[in-house]
């Protein structure tokens, strides 16, 4: 079952990691990227909990890190994203809320995402931060992730029913 | 879990700013192969997508249409935007080739397949290149406009490109027609770029264009590629920090087809492959750029400072140019 889930969650990511990069980040949209890859791991988190998010925030991070164009530190992005993977699952509640309120949760864990990011990198010595583009930056990357989560919750909860039905047992 | 997950992400943060080459960096290489295989076959099938970025519309309309006229819309639409799609490709292959050309380098033309988010801040691309292709780090790369970047990371197939506007990036820049030379740094933002002149009381005015210097062995930049122009000038002659703002030749958000340089010329083309001089800003976009335009632009930049050192021993298929020198 374990393995089934790692499975299911690895390619979600992967394929995330790839649209982002090569489609989202090209379609030239003001301030941010479309962050998609935190969509996965929130949405992940709702649907199976807070231990399985925070797995697919490691990895997701990780492939993120990994992943051509990337020149940042290693690592960076999974902590960042085992902390959303980890909240999201804690703190929100699927059962009682609807979509839209899951989808702004989605899109409040990007904008903590890029914050946390721009923080620790900022901590590390990076000198590629421009702290007056954050805000604006944060704003967008917010509300992209917005419109995301609104496809992207869904989608991963009936792939998540389907595909590992073990998870959701008790 | 958690607690491992943590310990190995801090784990990686570690060796990673520990640098150096261990199982981690080969790894890391490994994995980056891979999704770079995956990223190019998806930007292939995405290409129209990113392509023009109207499409959307389109098929907004099309859904209004009756099913038979649909299906055909759909085939003839789809044949047109690859055709502007093919067409954009070309003519950015064009402009390209002449830099390449008229400044004599070679060039591995490469096609981008992937972008760095813009919330990391970091101002890198992904090409459909690698070490499979010749390419090595440290290379320059340059599309029809000037320059773009030099190569960061290479992979079998893919790699990693580090933008001129990334704060990271520093060349060595020349002030066209003179001697006058500095350096030209990232700032993070894609439309400006410092440049700071060695010689504080060298005279430099809005609207210079800025070439690259060249380094030893043409890496990681070669000489002679168009950087930028000087829109505004901070400080005034003899000042110590005198900083030039310079708007890049090169868009960096409307990037497709780019050029590697995978050898330097043996000598430096100097002020000859910047885009004729009194179209410029407007001209940058080069849609119209031809070749026979090129000698009117040496002829402009070549005389005001008695600049005589324009390429001296050039091929003979070069009849144009060479007569000058032949005197």
């Amino acid at each position: 079952m374990l393995f089934r889930q790692i499975i299911v969650i690895g390619s979600l990511l992967l394929a995330a990691v790839v649209v982002q990069t090569t489609i989202l980040s090209r379609l030239g949209l003001p301030g941010a990227t479309p962050d998609l890859v935190v969509v996965t791991v929130a949405a992940v988190a709702l649907a199976l909990g807070p231990a399985p998010g925070a797995a697919a925030g490691f990895l997701g991070g990780a492939l993120l890190d990994v992943a051509t164009p990337s020149d940042s530190i290693l690592g960076l992005a999974s902590i960042v994203l085992i902390a959303v993977g980890l909240a999201v699952g804690v703190a929100a509640n699927p059962e009682d809320s609807s979509v839209w309120m899951l989808s702004l949760i989605a899109g409040a864990a990007c904008g903590a995402a890029t914050l946390g990011t721009a923080l620790l990198s900022g901590i590390l010595g990076s000198d590629r931060i421009i702290w007056a583009v954050v805000p604006g930056v944060t704003l967008t990357t917010v509300l992209y992730g917005l419109i995301l989560g609104r496809v992207m919750i869904p989608l991963v909860e009936v792939l998540s029913r389907r595909l590992v039905p073990e998870a959701f047992l008790d | 879990m958690l607690a491992t997950l943590i310990v190995a992400s801090l784990t990686f943060v570690i060796l990673d700013l520990r640098g150096g080459d261990g199982p981690l960096s080969s790894a890391r290489a490994a994995v980056s192969a891979v999704i770079g295989a995956i990223q190019k076959g998806v930007s292939t099938v995405a290409s129209p997508l990113t392509d023009i970025g109207g499409s959307t519309s389109t098929w907004r309309n099309q859904s209004a249409q009756i099913a038979e006229l649909r299906a055909e819309n759909s085939r003839l639409t789809e044949e047109l935007r690859s055709t502007l799609g093919d067409r954009a490709r070309a003519r950015a292959l064009d402009d390209l080739l002449r830099v390449a050309s008229v400044g004599r380098y070679r060039v591995t033309p490469a096609e981008v397949i992937s972008v760095g988010p813009a919330q990391d801040f970091a101002w890198t691309i992904g090409i459909d290149a690698g070490s499979l292709d010749g390419i090595e780090k440290d290379m320059t790369v340059i599309n029809g406009e000037g320059l773009v970047g030099r190569v960061l990371k290479v992979n079998p197939t893919t790699s990693t490109i580090v933008l001129l506007v990334d704060v990271s990036s520093a060349v060595g820049g020349r002030v066209a027609t003179t001697e006058e030379i500095g350096i030209v740094s990232g700032t993070g933002r894609q439309d400006s770029l410092d440049f700071q002149l060695l010689d504080p009381l060298a005279e430099l005015v809005i609207g210079d264009a800025l070439v690259t210097f060249g380094s030893r062995g043409g890496r990681p930049y070669a000489p002679g590629i168009p950087i930028g122009e000087v829109v505004d000038i901070t400080g005034t002659a003899g000042q110590l920090a005198r900083i030039a703002t310079v708007r890049p030749f090169v868009d960096v958000s409307q990037l497709s087809v780019v050029g590697v340089i995978v050898r330097s010329p043996r000598e430096d083309p100097r002020d000859s492959v910047l885009p004729p001089r009194p179209s410029r800003g407007a001209g940058n976009q080069g849609s119209d750029a031809t070749v026979d335009e090129v000698p009117a632009n040496e002829a402009a930049t070549g005389d005001p400072s008695g600049d005589s050192n324009q390429p001296l021993d050039e091929p003979v298929d070069d009849g144009a140019e060479t007569t000058v020198n032949g005197e």
